[in-house]
């Protein structure tokens, strides 16, 4: 490994992913500074992340990345939305030809890391079992989620043939699904009904919220450039999926399912909960051998655990008790936490409960997030 | 961030719990329970772990249990209704990848099947063969799945290669829908294989390629007429007329019962072959050739002995 310090900036710390990578982050020595940006302010302060409330398009960023002389830049800042919205388009694609921009006038950023979506190849009957990462990106969706990804992957081909550095690195995931995650497939599995189109059978391929984060975090490290197709071993077919999560299939034809999804989509019923249905008819499975080969990373979880894991939770989720209203954030007291041990140390004082304390914090952390999202949305 | 907020926790109990507490896939297990005692254990619990997901397929869609299941009834096509006769069985490798290069008959296209079983019946290693089927097959409902399901992969330079580069077996028809789709009168009468796809997918991966003559399944299916204007309407390659096709209705679905024979032959050794890049070209028109001789000569010199199509 090497000893080398390095410097990161991420974007989007406020929202979900952006706070997840920063907490696995901060516990990392090797990378110092962290700095953080977002347009919100987040919930809960962060411990050794030093945030900035910005927008992407503001010019300060470059001298931002210049005087913190930040080398790696992680973007994850990324609105999902399934219809075209001006404002989410601004953010997504503007937001990273700018934030582009600016890595790219500061002179000292060697590397950015994007997130992508395996959806941007799309799903055709024409598509090999495996898609390497030079297939051609045919993911012409009406979704904006897969529309903007493909659209941001389309620009950085064309930064990168223009442009030496800073050098670019794009995860691809498959399907991600993982506790407490909300995700447009985890939205499209969690109705006791699920539509299938009659006849197909594809194959699928799912990522773990765990493995995606250590993706990321292995990528900041490591020096791979180029986009990566990131998610589990062993993709299995959709009717499996249903089966495992003893959901009812409900079998439609596919000129049908795309009629009627287009007809309720324009009702307003059925905005959010449907994939494209191109996605349920035909293969559109990533090949991960350059992400285990280039990028030397394994994923913990197969596809077929993805999907167990999944299910098991959302079983779980309806016995969860509502959280109360005037608990406090078990997080929050991880600075007491610190503030004592570090007096302790101080007078060589050891204490079990300090620790015993710290390890029930760490285990809440999941239980904690699903349960303050629970309360927003009951708000 | 702008979410569709769902409530994921308490929900209340709604119309959509009582479908899936009342589906047919509870009440298929209950009476699967009750029907302990009456039917074979094994039988149950196969039914059981079919409905509940916990069965295996592969990464490319092979699902070995339901193959299993099938295996009786493609024995008894293999055995009793085609009494297939294969010889150079030893010339498959017990391990290590190879391509088997064939020829391409039948309309229906059964020879894939039957070189599989051959393998599977009488290999002393069995082994699994993956045939690379036609593209459009794909985008055909059921048709799609159940060709993934029994091994097949579509017919993709890609696919090819990451199943060499795996060690699998693999099965290849150059003559594609031209062999399949063949008149009656051009039968055993090789068309043209492909543009050397095959090959130049062995050279990358270096793998060997076998001949392999199929015999018989050109008179399953005599296709005596192709309604080509029909076959445009309705975007299939072909649509056959045979002598019991579609006279008969499904039945004349049917094949008939030919003899076959099935021979593989010595393989080709192509994976320690020096070649310069600019001979590729050349190398590769020339083994193309040479499969393709080898094949129809392994044709005629069992069709010099053959004294009827039946046995």
């Amino acid at each position: 490994m090497e000893t080398q310090k390095k410097s990161v900036l991420i974007t989007g710390v406020s929202h979900l992913w952006g706070r997840k990578l920063a907490s696995l982050l901060e516990d990392d020595p090797s990378l110092d500074p962290i700095i953080g940006i977002d347009f919100i302010q987040p919930e809960t302060p962060f411990k050794r992340l030093k945030f900035f409330q910005v927008d992407l398009d503001n010019p300060l960023i470059s001298e931002l990345l210049k005087t913190a002389n930040v080398d790696t830049v992680c973007h994850l800042l990324f609105l999902e939305s399934y219809g075209y919205e001006e404002e989410f388009f601004g953010l997504n694609v503007m937001g990273t030809m700018d934030l582009l921009a600016s890595c790219a006038a500061a002179g000292n950023v060697s590397r950015i890391i994007f997130l992508s979506d395996t959806k941007v190849y799309g799903a055709h009957s024409g598509n090999p079992n495996f898609l390497t990462e030079d297939s051609e990106l045919k993911g012409r969706y009406s979704h904006r989620y897969i529309q903007d990804r493909l659209e941001v992957e389309r620009y950085l081909t064309k930064f990168t043939k223009r442009n030496k550095t800073p050098q670019i690195t794009t995860l691809r995931f498959a399907n991600i699904l993982g506790p407490n995650v909300e995700t447009p497939m985890s939205r499209f599995l969690d109705s006791a009904v699920v539509p299938k189109v009659w006849g197909f059978d594809p194959m699928m391929q799912f990522t773990h919220v765990k493995d995606a984060l250590d993706s990321i975090a292995h990528a900041i490290k490591s020096d791979a450039v180029g986009p990566f197709n990131i998610a589990g071993d062993n993709p299995i077919p959709f009717t499996q999926v249903l089966r495992i999560g003893a959901k009812v299939a409900l079998p439609i034809a596919s000129p049908i399912l795309k009629m009627s999804y287009n007809f309720y989509r324009k009702l307003g019923i059925v905005d959010s909960v449907m994939i494209e249905a191109d996605f349920l008819k035909y293969n559109c499975v990533g090949d991960t051998s350059r992400m285990k080969n280039v990028l030397k990373f394994f994923p913990k979880y197969s596809c077929r655990e993805v999907i167990k894991d999944f299910f098991e939770n959302s079983r779980l989720n309806k016995y969860y008790a509502p959280k109360g209203k005037v608990r406090s954030d078990p997080q929050a007291a991880e600075s007491l936490v610190k503030w004592i041990r570090e007096k302790q140390q101080a007078t060589e004082q050891t204490s079990y409960l300090i620790d015993q304390y710290a390890d029930l914090v760490k285990n809440l952390d999941e239980e904690v997030i699903h349960e303050n999202k629970q309360q927003k949305s009951g708000e | 961030m702008k979410t569709n907020s769902k409530s994921q926790g308490n929900k209340s109990f709604t119309i959509k719990d009582l479908v899936t507490k009342a589906s047919g896939r509870n009440i298929v297990l209950a009476v699967l329970d009750q029907c302990r005692g009456f039917v074979n254990e094994d039988t149950i619990e196969i039914l059981k772990r079919r409905i509940t997901g916990e069965y295996f397929v592969d990464e490319w869609g092979f699902d070995e249990e339901l193959a299993e299941l099938c295996r009786p009834i493609m024995s008894f096509i293999y055995k009793k209704y085609w009494r297939v006769t294969v010889s150079g069985i030893e010339n498959i490798p017990s391990e290590g990848r190879a391509l088997l290069v064939a020829n391409h008959s039948g309309v229906l296209p059964y020879d894939g099947a039957m070189m599989a079983m051959a393998i599977q019946e009488e290999h002393p290693k069995p082994r699994i063969l993956r045939c690379l089927h036609l593209s459009l097959f794909s985008a055909i409902p059921i048709v799609g799945i159940a060709l993934a399901r029994v091994g097949q992969v579509q017919a993709l330079n890609e696919n090819g290669e990451k199943l060499l580069n795996q060690d699998h077996l693999v099965g290849v028809f150059p003559e594609g829908l031209k062999g399949v789709g063949k008149p009656f009168k051009d039968r055993y009468r090789l068309a043209r294989f492909g543009r050397g796809g095959f090959v130049n997918l062995a050279l990358k991966a270096k793998s060997p390629i076998i001949p392999v003559s199929v015999i018989g399944a050109e008179e399953i299916h005599p296709l005596l007429y192709n309604v080509k204007p029909i076959a445009k309407l309705v975007g299939l390659p072909y649509v056959p007329v045979t002598p019991t096709f579609p006279w008969l209705g499904p039945l004349g679905l049917l094949p008939f019962p030919t003899k076959w024979y099935i021979h593989f032959d010595k393989p080709i050794p192509l994976q320690d072959i020096k070649y310069k890049p600019s001979e590729e070209p050349l190398l590769i028109s020339q083994i193309t050739a040479q499969v393709r001789n080898t094949i129809q000569n392994n044709i005629y010199e069992r069709l010099k002995q053959r004294r009827s199509i039946f046995w």
